[in-house]
C-alpha cells in the first residue's frame, strides 16, 4: 500500500521533467500566452472566491436580519372553573359542575414577520380548551403602515366588538380569570376582510380610530345554531388621556343562521314556519308584523361604551352596551359591568358587578310572538273542541259530554263518516296546537334573558410577566315569566289509544330564565356561583 | 445560560445595592449629540417610549429600550413613564396581541444605549447618568 502511495506520488514530478523540454522548446510568446490565461484562471477562481466569501457573509447577515424581522411573541393560561353544583352548565365556557382545567386554560402563539420596511405579516395561533385544544388562527393578516399614524390590515382579524374583545384571550392582559360573560359572549370573534387604523392627537389625547369591514362565521352552543356574519362592518374610536382610556364603538353585520336540526334555534325556525304556513292562514290568525321566521339577512347592531382607569394604583374598567337583531326575535339587549381593583405591592383585589338583561325591542317582539302563539293555540283548541261537540251532539256511544275520545276507538266502533272527518279534523288540530304551543313555550323560556352577577377577584403579580388569579362569582336574578301552554297530559289522549281523558285546555306555565347558563338554575334556587383560578403569562 | 442569568442577578443585585447607597445615581435621557432635541418633558418622552408619539417637539425620534432587569430600566419607568413593570408588560400585551403597535428595541444595557445613541442622529435612549460619554447629551434627568 505504502510503495504505491508513494509511486503515484512521484507521478506528476516525472510528467513535470518529461515536459521541460517541451516547454523550453516552446516560443516565449506562447509561455506569455499560457502565463496570461492561468493568470486570468487565477482570478477568475478568485473572484469565484470571493462571492462565494461574499454570498456566506450575506446569508450571515440575511439570517441576522431575519432574527430580527421575525418577533414571535405569545400568552398562556392555565387555569380551573368550577360552578357551585347547581346541576347548571355555563354556555360560553362550558363550566360545569365537574372542575374542569379545559374550559379556561388557551395558549397563544403570535408570529410578526417585517416583509419590508413598512409590510408586516402577522399570525397568532391559539389553542382554547373549550375547543378541544384545536388550534386557530385568530388574526393571520398583512399590515400596510401608509405612514406612522395609518395603518391598513389585510386578512383575518378579531372583531373590535368590545373594549377588550381584540384581547379577550389574553389573560395576562386582564384582572379577570373569567371576563364578565354578561357582556362576553359573543360566538363569533375573528372577521375576513380589512381595516385601517389612524392615529391621532389633540393636545395631551391620543386618538386611534379603527374602521374595518368583512365576513365571518361561528357556532352559538346557546342557540345551537352556526351563524354567517356578512356586509359586517364597524368602528370604534379609543381616546387615551393620562390614566384614562375611553372607547366607543358600532358594529354590524346581516346574520344568516344555520341551526341543527331539533336544537332551539331550529324549534323556533319551525315553529314559526308551521305558525305562518299552515296554522295561521287556517285559523285566520294573522301575522304579527314585528317578526318572521327567516334563518337569514337579520341585521345585528352592536353599540357599545367603555372606559378604563389605570394608574397603577386604582383600577376602574366599566362598559356598556347594546346589541339589537331586527327582523327576528332572540335573546338581546343590554349588558354592562364596572370594575375596581386596587393594588397593594403585587396584590390586587377586585370586585366587578355585571348584569344582562333583554331590552324594550326584544321583549316587544317576544310578546308579539307569545301574542300570536296564544291566539294560533286557542283558535286550534276551539276548532278542536268544536268538531269534538259535533260529535258529542250527534251522539255516539264513546263519547259523554266534555269528553274527547280517540278516533281509534272509535274506528271500532260503527262511527259515520261525518264523525271521523270531524275527528280526524278535531286530532290534526289538537296535535297542531300542542306541537305549537310545546315548541313555542320552550323557546319562550330561552327568551328570558336576565343575569346579574357578583365578583370578587385576587391579582398575584407573580413576576413581571406572571400573575396569578383567583374569583368567585355569583350569579343571579335570572328572571320568570308566564305563558299560557296547551296541558300537554291532556293531549296526548285525543291523539292516542289511551282511554280518553278530560281535556283540561290551556293551563299557565312558569318560566324560569336561565341566564348565561344551561339546565335550570331556576330549581336551584335561581342563583349559581362559578370558582375558578389560573396563571396567566405572556412571553 | 443559568450560570449567566445567575451572574447577571448577582451583578444586578450589585447594582441595585450600588444604587442604594449612592443615591446620586441618577437615570437620564440621553440624544445624539447632533440632535435638534435640547430637552424635552417627562410626559413627551414617556409618549415615545409608550408608542404613542414619534417625536420631541417636531423633530422624529426612535426609542431605544434597555434590556429587561437592567438597573437603569427599572427607574426610568417608574420616574418617567410612571408604569410598573407589570402594569408596562400589560400595556403592550394589549398592543402587540391586537397589532396595534410593538415596544421600542432592546438593545441592552448602558454602554449599548450609548453606543446606539451616538451612532443614531434620531435615537432617544436612557441611561445611568454615570455612563453618560461623548457623542451623546442630556435632555432629561430624573428625579
Amino acid at each position: 500500500m505504502v510503495k504505491k502511495k508513494f509511486t503515484l506520488a512521484l507521478f506528476p514530478l516525472t510528467l513535470c521533467f518529461s515536459s521541460a523540454h517541451v516547454l523550453a522548446a516552446a516560443t516565449v510568446d506562447q509561455l506569455e500566452k499560457r502565463i496570461a490565461e492561468q493568470e486570468k484562471q487565477i482570478t477568475r477562481l478568485n473572484n469565484t472566491m470571493k462571492g462565494t466569501r461574499a454570498a456566506v457573509k450575506e446569508d450571515r447577515q440575511r439570517i441576522a436580519d431575519m432574527q430580527e424581522r421575525l418577533k414571535i411573541n405569545g400568552f398562556i393560561s392555565a387555569g380551573v372553573a368550577q360552578n357551585d353544583g347547581d346541576d347548571v352548565e355555563e354556555t360560553f365556557y362550558g363550566i360545569s359542575d365537574n372542575y374542569s382545567t379545559a374550559a379556561i386554560s388557551k395558549l397563544g402563539v403570535q408570529f410578526t414577520f417585517e416583509v419590508a420596511d413598512n409590510i408586516s405579516a402577522t399570525a397568532q395561533l391559539v389553542s382554547k380548551g373549550s375547543n378541544d385544544y384545536e388550534v386557530n388562527a385568530e388574526w393571520a393578516y398583512l399590515t400596510y403602515e401608509a405612514t406612522n399614524d395609518l395603518r391598513f390590515n389585510i386578512g383575518r382579524q378579531r372583531i373590535p366588538y368590545y373594549l377588550l374583545s381584540e384581547y379577550l384571550d389574553v389573560g395576562y392582559a386582564l384582572p379577570w380569570v373569567i371576563a364578565p360573560i354578561e357582556l362576553y359572549n359573543i360566538p363569533i370573534s375573528s372577521t375576513d376582510g380589512a381595516s385601517a387604523v389612524y392615529d391621532f392627537d389633540l393636545g395631551p389625547m391620543n386618538f386611534s380610530w379603527q374602521t374595518y369591514v368583512g365576513a365571518s362565521s361561528g357556532y352559538s352552543e346557546q342557540l345551537d345554531a352556526e351563524f354567517t356574519q356578512n356586509e359586517s362592518w364597524g368602528t370604534n374610536l379609543q381616546m387615551e388621556i393620562d390614566s384614562w382610556t375611553f372607547r366607543m364603538g358600532y358594529n354590524t353585520s346581516k346574520l344568516d343562521a344555520e341551526p341543527d336540526v331539533g336544537g332551539l334555534a331550529d324549534q323556533l325556525v319551525q315553529a314559526i314556519t308551521t305558525g305562518k304556513e299552515s296554522l295561521g292562514p287556517l285559523l285566520g290568525v294573522p301575522d304579527p308584523a314585528s317578526w318572521v321566521g327567516d334563518t337569514g339577512g337579520f341585521v345585528t347592531d352592536y353599540i357599545s361604551g367603555g372606559f378604563m382607569f389605570d394608574n397603577g394604583q386604582l383600577l376602574v374598567i366599566g362598559e356598556i352596551a347594546n346589541l339589537s337583531v331586527d327582523d327576528t326575535f332572540q335573546p338581546v339587549g343590554d349588558a354592562g359591568y364596572l370594575t375596581i381593583g386596587y393594588h397593594f405591592g403585587k396584590w390586587m383585589p377586585h370586585v366587578t358587578f355585571a348584569k344582562f338583561q333583554t331590552d324594550a325591542k326584544n321583549d316587544k317582539q317576544a310578546r308579539a310572538v307569545q301574542a300570536y302563539a296564544d291566539a294560533l293555540g286557542k283558535g286550534a283548541y276551539a276548532r278542536g273542541m268544536l268538531a269534538n261537540n259535533f260529535l258529542v251532539n250527534t251522539g255516539s256511544p264513546f263519547v259523554g259530554t266534555d269528553l274527547v275520545i280517540p278516533s281509534s276507538a272509535c274506528a271500532q266502533a260503527s262511527c259515520t263518516t261525518q264523525q271521523l272527518a270531524a275527528m280526524g279534523v278535531r286530532d290534526q288540530l289538537l296535535e297542531a296546537a300542542a306541537g305549537y304551543s310545546e315548541s313555542i313555550y320552550n323557546n319562550m323560556e330561552s327568551q328570558i334573558q336576565e343575569q346579574q352577577s357578583y365578583t370578587l377577584g385576587l391579582v398575584y403579580d407573580v413576576s413581571s410577566r406572571v400573575k396569578a388569579k383567583a374569583q368567585v362569582t355569583h350569579y343571579e336574578g335570572f328572571g320568570s315569566g308566564t305563558y299560557q301552554a296547551l296541558d300537554s297530559s291532556s293531549v296526548a289522549s285525543p291523539v292516542g289509544s289511551s282511554p280518553a281523558t278530560q281535556y283540561s285546555g290551556f293551563i299557565s306555565g312558569q318560566l324560569d330564565g336561565n341566564g348565561r347558563f344551561q339546565g335550570d338554575p331556576g330549581a336551584a334556587g335561581n342563583h349559581t356561583a362559578v370558582y375558578s383560578l389560573s396563571v396567566d403569562a405572556v412571553f | 445560560m443559568i450560570i449567566t442569568t445567575k451572574i447577571a442577578r448577582l451583578l444586578g443585585t450589585a447594582g441595585l445595592l450600588l444604587s442604594a447607597s449612592l443615591a446620586s445615581a441618577e437615570v437620564v435621557v440621553i440624544v445624539n449629540a447632533a440632535s435638534p432635541v435640547n430637552s424635552a418633558s417627562a410626559d413627551d418622552i414617556a409618549q415615545v417610549f409608550l408608542g404613542k408619539s414619534n417625536d420631541l417637539g417636531g423633530n422624529d425620534v426612535v426609542a431605544v429600550d434597555q434590556s429587561e432587569g437592567n438597573a437603569a430600566r427599572n427607574q426610568f419607568y417608574e420616574k418617567v413613564v410612571q408604569k410598573s413593570e407589570s402594569q408596562l408588560t400589560a400595556y403592550w400585551s394589549r398592543l402587540i396581541f391586537t397589532g396595534k403597535g410593538a415596544p421600542p428595541k432592546q438593545v441592552g444595557g448602558d454602554a449599548d444605549v450609548v453606543d446606539a445613541v451616538a451612532t443614531d442622529e434620531e435615537a432617544l435612549g436612557y441611561v445611568d447618568s454615570s455612563a453618560v460619554a461623548e457623542g451623546v447629551k442630556v435632555i432629561y434627568t430624573a428625579k
